[in-house]
């Protein structure tokens, strides 16, 4: 009996005991675990520097930067999983601005598969696909994205925290965000119909000269 | 008794390999020192006011205000956050009179105050556990944790060193009833009283009086017995010691009765739509208070464990702690261990509101709660270092087992092999470990092989190098992160050493300030204040009243931005009641140091001389805050001073030659603050003397 009861006069007991206190704890206070982590996300957001490489045309992310965007993101996507879609679409964003192509891509293709109705997210991936000389898979990324109805994609963004930050550090005003998705249509016709004829014509001067758009946020 | 060098080498090595493990920190965090790396946040103002209250005292004034804050401020909530009192200061005044520059010199005085304070740390462990080889892990466990870091972003550590030297003397003094650790005990508690806000040490010591009786409830009577003796044996001492504590108690109490009577503002912790006067500064609005805890310091700190991403401001504990925890788990629980988490679970709780309501309770019932915020802090301040000594006690109960003749050399081989594989295992689990970390954990396998199966030994140099190995190597290796991510700061507003020129002052909210300059700054545009502040004097031929209960911004805006000849006084006896028209339609004339008519002869930070001369009476504005501990003489007899143009300070002047001379705070206060530092240097370094004279007397 001694020998029990000497077993449970160890340091092991008081570990069990908080290892049951921290879990009632945190699963009777799952809103405020969940506002604490919201809390951190908040001081982890990305800073100016980030967004003015982002904004400007030729701004450049490094690797040091990227990191850190994508790292973001992530737990964007761990603690509000209903905004992954947002979350892809930025982290592709930074990719890009990394000049990491391929990886924006598969960033892009997330964000579609999280969100289908998302305007962007196709325009910025048919984009892509033409720089790389893919066209049938940018003529559909362009098609499919003009299906899109544009209301859509400015509610999510318009609704989106994520988006609104992004927004803000752009200096954006909210009545941006439709006349981007505008411009952004009206892009997405002449790319699609550049895809088409890239398709039959790849030597085109108009195939190999620089592209007069680039991705974009909103 | 003669200084055994032998002796040192061989009994007290221990203190060879506390000086290595310092000399390893600096070596670490050498850019920062090199001015390479800038410190950041709170560290930045901390190191801007205490290098300009050393200079200042080295000119032989006591700062009681700050010009450069906000356009005048009394300088006791500055003096208050860096515990201005601390002989510690004098220590960076003597590295710049060698020639070291400002941050060389603060640093190097941090970093000696930091090693300071892990001193008093391992000998707290001594005292508690008899045992070099426990307090020497304890204590490299602490320092190597990122307790140290907080001394480039923040000013912690002003608080961490002092606390742990309190319970220092408060163990030793409990052990061995001598007069330098009663002594330690007051000038400690002085320190801690007159640094920063108290309340945190203050809820600290209560929770520990609390909690002690529960846990030690049959030693309390010989302990206090104990007390009483002493006192009965030395009251002169204990008198003297009550005064010192209540001598200390002053500057926090005049600065909560200064912000509760609504002369100043600070809008960062506490927004307010009153007036000024109408409210107390120093409480904390809710947002402030609650924004950030002990579960969010941890959880954001967790974020960076794969360590590339080490930065300032996050929680690390060396890995070797937690293969400590896992071989902790066999540990005998015991009186000290069951105090040590009692003591901390309180402030776990306490920091942590979601937890259980206990904040919220004592922030209703208790009326300093509504004063600080920052609940995170208890981590820093109290559970860290609880835990370096609960590890303390791991080390040394393993060690225990070892010596005992029933010791199972092969069941605690086998505990240290599956403990020492599971986190090798966790590690590969996880991905993106450090080399380090895993250094660490090979490094600890091999020595708790070598205790667990080698022959029965005897503290050594060997186990000394071989924990400072394998607790340092890891930290190494994540402060060359940390020290590479830490970018140059980007400054976007005045500091003290940079005062922002009169037209960059804006509506952007200050800091702290009078609450009238707040008040003016809140609601006058960036133009208006930047016209007015151009001048540093103006002067008037008129006044007129200003009514505070029913502001006139357009007023203002037209008397500030036209510059009219009419200065705006708060209600009071006026000696011309009527403003003449012509008054209105002149310009005021404005002055820097020195003008036709106006020069500025001398000034301290607590006093101004000026000489004017005018042709005919004047109204003098001097655009440095207003606030009543002011006094103006005017050629050598007392003045009314008045608040005018809302927040500054006006006088009238004769015509002809006048010398006006402003003087803030009377000079007892200035003489009770200079004999307050006197009397804690004295203390300080009597405690040292009397210590070592104790440890040279045969036992």
């Amino acid at each position: 009996m001694r020998r029990i009861l000497a077993i449970f006069q160890k340091v092991w007991v008081v570990y069990v005991l908080l290892a049951v206190f921290v879990s009632v704890t945190f699963l009777s206070n799952k809103m405020a675990f969940q506002n604490a982590r919201l809390q951190t996300l908040s001081r982890l957001a990305l800073g100016p520097e980030y967004w003015q490489a982002l904004a400007d045309k030729h701004g450049h992310l490094d690797d040091k930067m990227l990191d850190e965007c994508v790292f973001y993101h992530r737990k964007v996507m761990e603690y509000v999983p209903f905004k992954a879609a947002d979350a892809w679409n930025l982290t592709a964003f930074c990719y890009y601005k990394a000049d990491k192509r391929a990886l924006a891509g598969d960033a892009y293709e997330k964000a579609i598969k999280a969100n289908p109705r998302f305007f962007w997210a196709y325009y910025n991936l048919g984009i892509i696909a033409f720089k790389d000389k893919k066209y049938v898979r940018a003529a559909d990324m362009f098609r499919r994205g003009l299906a899109v109805d544009p209301r859509d994609t400015g509610e999510a963004i318009m609704s989106s925290k994520v988006y609104l930050d992004v927004l803000e550090a752009f200096q954006k005003k909210p009545e941006h965000v439709m006349e981007g998705l505008r411009a952004g249509y009206s892009s997405a016709k002449e790319m699609m119909d550049a895809s088409m004829f890239c398709q039959l014509n790849p030597n085109a001067t108009i195939c190999t000269a620089p592209l007069p758009f680039d991705i974009a946020i909103f | 008794m003669p200084f055994l060098w032998k002796d040192f080498l061989t009994r007290r090595q221990v203190w060879l390999w506390i000086a290595l493990a310092f000399g390893l920190w600096i070596a670490m965090f050498w850019n920062f020192f090199a001015g390479t790396n800038p410190l950041t946040s709170d560290a930045l103002s901390y190191f801007e006011h205490t290098m300009l209250f050393a200079k200042t005292l080295t000119q032989g004034h006591f700062p009681l205000w700050s010009q450069q804050w906000a356009h005048g401020a009394p300088n006791q909530f500055f003096l208050q956050r860096i515990g201005c009192y601390n002989p510690v200061y004098e220590w960076a005044i003597l590295f710049k009179a060698l020639g070291a520059s400002d941050i060389f010199a603060y640093l190097l005085m941090h970093a000696l105050y930091y090693f300071l304070g892990m001193i008093g740390f391992f000998l707290l462990l001594k005292r508690i556990y008899s045992d070099d080889v426990a307090a020497f892990t304890g204590m490299i466990v602490l320092f190597f944790s990122a307790l140290g870091t907080r001394m480039f972003d923040s000013y912690m550590l002003i608080i961490v060193n002092p606390l742990i030297w309190f319970f220092f003397f408060l163990v030793a003094f409990t052990q061995e009833r001598k007069v330098h650790f009663f002594l330690g005990i007051i000038v400690t508690l002085m320190i801690l009283e007159t640094t920063y806000i108290p309340f945190f040490v203050l809820t600290i010591l209560v929770g520990f009086v609390l909690v002690f009786p529960l846990v030690y409830a049959a030693q309390l009577g010989d302990i206090l017995r104990g007390y009483r003796d002493f006192a009965c044996q030395h009251k002169k001492i204990v008198i003297v010691g009550a005064l010192l504590l209540m001598m200390a108690s002053v500057p926090s109490g005049m600065l909560f009765q200064k912000m509760k009577e609504g002369s100043m503002a600070l809008p960062g912790r506490h927004v307010t739509s009153a007036l000024p006067g109408q409210d107390d500064a120093l409480k904390v609005d809710a947002p402030a208070r609650l924004s950030w805890a002990i579960p969010e310091d941890i959880l954001f700190s967790s974020y960076f464990w794969e360590f590339h991403r080490f930065r300032l401001s996050l929680l690390y504990i060396p890995f070797f702690a937690w293969i400590m925890v896992c071989l902790g788990a066999v540990c005998g629980l015991n009186r000290r261990i069951i105090f040590y988490l009692l003591f901390g679970g309180l402030f776990f709780i306490l920091g942590s509101p979601f937890v259980l309501p206990l904040y919220d309770f004592l922030f209703k019932h208790v009326f300093y709660f509504k004063y600080f915020r920052n609940l995170h802090f208890f981590l820093w301040f109290l559970l860290l270092p609880l835990f370096a000594v609960l590890l303390a006690e791991f080390m040394h109960q393993v060690f225990q087992m070892r010596q005992d003749p029933r010791f199972k050399k092969t069941g605690f081989g086998a505990l240290v092999i599956v403990v020492h594989g599971a986190l090798i295992g966790f590690l590969l689990h996880q991905g993106g470990w450090a080399m380090g970390t895993l250094l660490t954990v090979i490094g600890s396998l091999v020595f708790f092989m070598w205790v667990a199966l080698g022959r029965a030994f005897k503290p050594s140099g060997l186990i000394f190098a071989g924990l400072l190995l394998i607790v340092a190597v890891e930290p190494f290796q994540v402060y060359r992160f940390l020290v590479k991510n830490t970018g140059p700061v980007v400054q976007t507003g005045p500091s003290i050493s940079r005062p922002a020129a009169p037209a960059t002052v804006s509506g952007g909210n200050i800091y702290y300030g009078s609450a009238w300059f707040n008040f003016l700054n809140e609601r006058l545009d960036a133009q208006t204040i930047g016209k007015y502040f151009r001048y540093r004097f103006v002067v008037y031929d008129d006044v007129a009243v200003f009514d505070e209960k029913a502001v006139n911004l357009g007023l203002l805006v037209n008397l500030f931005r036209n510059e009219v000849d009419i200065a705006l006084v708060a209600p009071g006896k006026l000696p011309r009641p009527n403003i003449r028209p012509e008054s209105l339609m002149k310009h005021a004339q404005g002055f820097g140091d020195s003008g036709e008519g106006l020069k500025v002869l001398n000034e301290t930070p607590n006093t101004i001389r000026i000489k004017t001369s005018f042709p005919v009476e004047k109204f003098l504005v001097y655009n440095d805050s207003y606030d009543k501990d002011w006094q103006v003489y005017v050629n050598g007899r007392r003045a009314t001073l008045y608040r005018a143009n809302v927040a500054f300070k006006g006088v009238w002047l004769n015509a002809g030659e006048n010398v006006v001379e402003f003087r803030y705070g009377p000079f007892v206060l200035t003489a009770f603050h200079v004999l307050l530092l006197a009397m804690l240097n004295v203390f300080f370094y009597a405690i040292g003397w009397l210590w070592w004279q104790d440890s040279r007397r045969p036992v």
